[in-house]
């Protein structure tokens, strides 16, 4: 049995050039395929970090019509993908600044929570249908967790753990440095272990 | 080598977990892990979050799928509706219907060749105008005045001159006149330049021999065969000579005028 190349970073830029071109020139099969290709994507990181499904859904079209009306900007420096990522990053935050205007939420000191919970080990979950249950309850707290945590250390938690970006493609996305993400992902990921830790001592 | 410090790893160790740190710095911190059980529990810790997270995801887009369709449609139509609304697509569907297009373009035409008629007929069109329209009288008092060295016809008396029946008798008399002598041969803006104030008598005189000029006929001024309005000024003199011998009537003075450019 014949193996089917393996998909070069080259073909990815080649690929997204074309459908590019194909879009900016109004061809409506095209901007159906980048929809497809990038609304699962988009939808599910608009989700993350609003956190809220009618905002994901709302600020999804918004980035796509960003998206379209600045195409013919768009010059193939990076890929299409982390392109679109940074587009969906600044709408978010741009709307989390607008509803903390308007909700003011009280934030936890990451420090303040470690003295006083301490750095206890993680106790192991256990098999079996109970400790599935369990391992849900576990997850469901530690992402209630990561909703708590400032807007650009979760993007990067975010980013890194469930969309998979590479440091420097984060860095894009965000507009930082990659010393920049490295901190953040540091300073969320302890604060995620503190209430992992707390959710396993209960 | 040295041995790195929980505290140096412990910073270091989110990145480790990410596999993106340099080959040297990854072999350091394996080996301290070896010997620090607490580093190692937190490395594991890295690793159980990041499964956590992404079975919060998993559950979290669980209700995603059946929406995407939706999204893509609402996404494509909106996308259309914003291209049919940009100035391009109104002016393409202003063409469409192709008898607009023909009336809009046929009224355009039509403007266009009723401006240059116009302008033509202005511009090639004869230029008679009376002369003693307001036109005329404009263009007679624009006119620049011409010297007789340009090779200007001067105005004259049409036939065989000007004769002031009766106005002066056995009076010596001089006055200048000034008028403007239209294309037509007509004696407009007739007056006397008189230098001091006349009497009964002369006033009398001076307002017969006006009366009389007015109603004259006059070759009109010519430069290069097509007559011109010019402003003129006539001397006016009347002379009586006594001699002893009687005098012809031929020889009886009829009083010339000469015309001398204002």
């Amino acid at each position: 049995m014949k193996h089917a190349p393996a998909l070069g970073w080259s073909d990815v830029a080649d690929r997204d050039a074309i459908l590019v071109r194909r879009c900016t020139s109004g061809d409506d099969d095209a901007c159906a395929t980048l929809v497809a290709d990038h609304q699962r994507m988009v939808f599910q990181l608009a989700l993350h970090l609003l956190g809220d499904y009618e905002d994901a859904r709302d600020l999804s079209q918004d980035v796509f019509f960003q998206v379209f009306r600045m195409l013919g900007r768009f010059r193939c420096q990076s890929a299409l993908r982390t392109w679109i990522y940074r587009i969906v990053i600044n709408q978010a935050r741009n709307r989390q600044r607008w509803w903390r205007r308007r909700h003011r939420s009280e934030q936890v000191s990451l420090d303040a929570h470690l003295e006083q919970h301490g750095d206890r080990a993680l106790t192991d979950s256990g098999a079996g249908p109970d400790g599935l249950l369990r391992r849900k309850e576990t997850a469901s707290k530690v992402w209630h967790a990561l909703d708590a945590l400032p807007f650009d250390q979760r993007t990067a938690v975010v980013l890194r753990e469930i969309d998979g970006l590479s440091y420097e493609e984060i860095a894009f996305s965000l507009g930082v440095a990659v010393g920049t993400v490295k901190s953040r992902l540091t300073r969320g990921r302890e604060a995620l272990r503190v209430r992992l830790r707390e959710a396993r001592a209960v | 080598m040295n041995r790195l410090s929980c505290g140096a790893v412990g910073r270091q160790l989110s990145a480790f977990h990410d596999g993106e740190l340099p080959l040297e710095e990854r072999i350091a911190i394996e080996a301290h892990l070896r010997g620090c059980q607490a580093c190692e529990r937190k490395t594991g810790d890295l690793r159980e979050l990041g499964e956590l997270v992404r079975l919060g995801s998993a559950e979290v887009s669980e209700r995603l799928s059946g929406d995407l369709d939706g999204l893509q449609a609402d996404i494509l139509n909106r996308l259309r509706v914003e291209r049919e609304e940009t100035i391009p697509a109104q002016v393409s569907r202003a063409f469409v219907d192709m008898r607009l297009g023909f009336a809009a373009v046929g009224s355009t035409l039509a403007t266009v060749v009723s401006i240059l008629l116009m302008f033509g007929m202005l511009y090639f069109g004869p230029r008679s105008e009376r002369s003693d329209s307001l036109a005329g009288l404009m263009e007679t008092l624009g006119a620049p005045s011409v010297g007789s060295d340009a090779g200007m016809l001067l105005p004259r008396s049409a036939g065989a001159g000007m004769v002031a029946d009766g106005v002066f008798n056995e009076e010596d008399a001089a006055l200048a006149l000034s008028a403007v002598v239209t294309r037509g041969g007509r004696l407009k803006n007739l007056e006397a330049v008189l230098s001091e104030q006349p009497t009964v008598a002369d006033r009398d005189r001076v307002l017969r021999l006006l009366d009389q000029l007015s109603r004259a006929q006059f070759e009109p001024a010519r430069v290069g065969g097509e007559a011109i309005a010019v402003r003129t000024v006539w001397l006016f003199a009347h002379t009586t000579v006594r001699g002893k011998m009687p005098l012809t009537p031929k020889q009886s003075g009829a009083p010339r005028v000469q015309v001398v450019m204002g």
